[in-house]
């Protein structure tokens, strides 16, 4: 099936779901959702192109608010779902109901990024030193070293 | 009977992903197992960030100290596609080139150390050494053993020559000889047939479900490969089986990995043959435009994902790397359970990851509230001698 078909397919099925989608290139489908539809879109990829196998998790920090990608690969594509979170309330809700294997990822992106996953089972550090406290994440912009350091 | 509690781990600093499994067991039984990963979490996402293109290629190459070339493989893609940059054809055979001989010498490697685990020294001699043939052509042909610096933004560095060629050609011949013994000795060898069959059996739906990724996911009868489902550089245009085993153990493990290295020994010579003329590489902007690109690989270990942000200056502004053996400790947790404290080191041995994880072994003894250092020598001599002393299955 060709990357329009696919494009227009998600467009009519999760019509009302679904902000955009839109295929760069060959084999890599984007579909970006509100944060609260993301778990009905990711079912959809499940049902729909049967998508058993979760990537990874990755995280922007967009200044105001974070741009949360889970990257989903099945049926001979790379699925991207994408939601935008607040940084005054950067929450998600968990994947590991529908994709167990999604448990790891998102300890980390709660460790690295503070993206909390709401629902998940032990959210506790996978990456960081058990001593790190509260010392941050280290891949939002505003932090540095200086700062983690109090050189600043 | 009381469980206790064997910590094991944490880590080496010469490796990549160390890891520390909390075992409960009971007896000689392991009844759970948890994850602690991160002891040697080295930043480099957030490193990424303040290094230029260029730069970030050297990092990239230094995340792994066996696949290197996979992760480079995947940031000049991810960069590529950003730039809109059309990789020549004879640049991107001589990628896929250096791709299988990394999955050759990787995989001979990890047949030695699987050797090694289940007391069969002569297994890790031999293969290692025949492991040297392909040491040889790359340091031959990039001029280095492990971290190649090969790929460039827009293409690989070095040309090759007709001997180069040649010399290529001639050690796939002689690794192929070697290959008879070792898929022999895979199948047929009572040594690895008594401590991998029905060791760390990871059943085709749990693959599945914990997201499993490379020849664990392969032994574990899912015919998954990144290779075949998203052809990268000249994947598309080379022939070639995706190895799968039913067994659903680490004697699974074993087969895929050795029929997997014959595969990769028939695409080399494939490209060899079929090497188109032109160019080799084609000049890369030092700024990428904004925008956003994924690329994922088949690494020796299994599937290893890049996702980049541009934002057209001449640094990412994001960067995200996982690598395979992320994807694998959750299957590992679950393959520990219900096995017994000897085979622990070929369970973990399985999925490849830093064997060095498993230098220092704390045993506590919840009742007595005493705990004991053991070095990884000692459980391993102690898993030896465990099936030597009774037969236990």
């Amino acid at each position: 099936m060709a990357e329009d078909e696919v494009v227009n397919k998600i467009n009519s099925d999760l019509k009302g779901i679904v902000q955009n989608v839109e295929s760069s290139r060959a084999r890599r489908i984007k579909i970006e959702v509100i944060r609260e539809s993301l778990l009905d879109a990711v079912q959809y990829l499940i049902n729909t192109y049967g998508v058993y196998h979760i990537s990874t998790i990755s995280t922007v920090d967009l200044g105001e608010s974070f741009e949360v990608l889970y990257h989903l690969f099945g049926a001979n594509k790379l699925f991207t779902v994408s939601t935008k979170v607040p940084k005054t309330d950067p929450t998600v809700n968990t994947l590991t109901g529908i994709l167990p294997g999604a448990i790891l990822y998102e300890r980390e992106i709660h460790d690295l990024m503070g993206v909390v996953a709401k629902g998940h089972p032990d959210l506790k550090i996978l990456v960081l030193p058990d001593s790190w406290g509260n010392k941050g994440h280290p891949l939002r912009k505003d932090w540095s070293l200086a700062k983690y350091r109090g050189e600043e | 009977m009381a469980e206790v509690t064997i910590p094991i781990g944490p880590q080496h600093p010469a490796l990549k992903e160390p890891e520390r499994f909390l075992v409960t067991v009971e007896g000689e039984t392991v009844v759970g197992a948890d994850i602690r990963i991160g002891h040697m979490h080295r930043g480099i996402e957030k490193l990424a960030e303040h290094r230029t293109y260029i730069q970030n290629l050297y990092l990239t190459e230094r995340i792994c100290g066996i696949c290197s070339f996979t992760h480079t493989t995947n940031f000049s893609q991810v960069t590529e596609e950003a730039l809109g940059l059309e990789v020549p054809k004879r640049g991107l055979y001589l990628r896929t080139l250096v791709n299988e001989l990394e999955r050759i010498h990787s995989h001979l490697l990890w047949l030695g150390v699987a050797g090694h685990e289940m007391g069969f020294d002569t297994l890790f001699m031999y293969s290692w050494d025949d492991r040297e043939i392909v040491q040889d052509i790359l340091e031959n042909m990039t001029g280095n053993r492990v971290n190649y610096a090969y790929n460039a933004i827009g293409g690989v560095r070095r040309d090759i020559s007709d001997s180069q060629a040649q010399e290529v050609l001639r050690g796939m011949d002689a690794i192929e000889e070697r290959m008879k013994y070792y898929v022999n000795v895979a199948l047929n060898e009572k040594t690895i047939l008594k401590r991998t069959q029905g060791i760390g059996v990871l059943k085709t739906e749990d693959a599945k479900r914990l997201c499993a990724v490379g020849p664990l996911l392969r032994a574990s009868n899912v015919k998954d490969d990144v290779r075949r489902d998203d052809p990268y550089a000249a994947y598309g245009e080379i022939p070639f089986d995706v190895i799968t085993a039913d067994t659903c153990d680490v004697h699974g493990q074993v087969v895929v990995r050795a029929l997997e290295v014959v595969e990769s020994l028939k695409m080399c010579r494939h490209i060899i043959k079929n090497l188109p003329t032109g160019d080799i590489r084609v000049k890369a902007p030092r700024k990428v435009p904004p925008g956003e690109t994924i690329s994922h690989t088949e690494a020796p270990r299994g599937e290893d994902i890049h996702y980049l942000k541009s934002n057209g200056t001449d640094k990412p502004e994001r960067l995200k790397v996982r690598a395979p053996t992320l994807a694998n400790i959750l299957s590992v947790a679950h393959m520990l359970k219900g096995i017994y404290i000897a085979d622990i080191p070929m369970v973990v041995a399985g999925i490849d990851p830093c064997m060095a994880c498993m230098d220092r072994v704390l045993i506590v003894d919840k009742d007595k509230e005493t705990s004991q250092m053991v070095e990884m020598d000692v459980l391993r001599k102690f898993g030896n001698e465990w099936y030597e002393k009774e037969a236990h299955r």
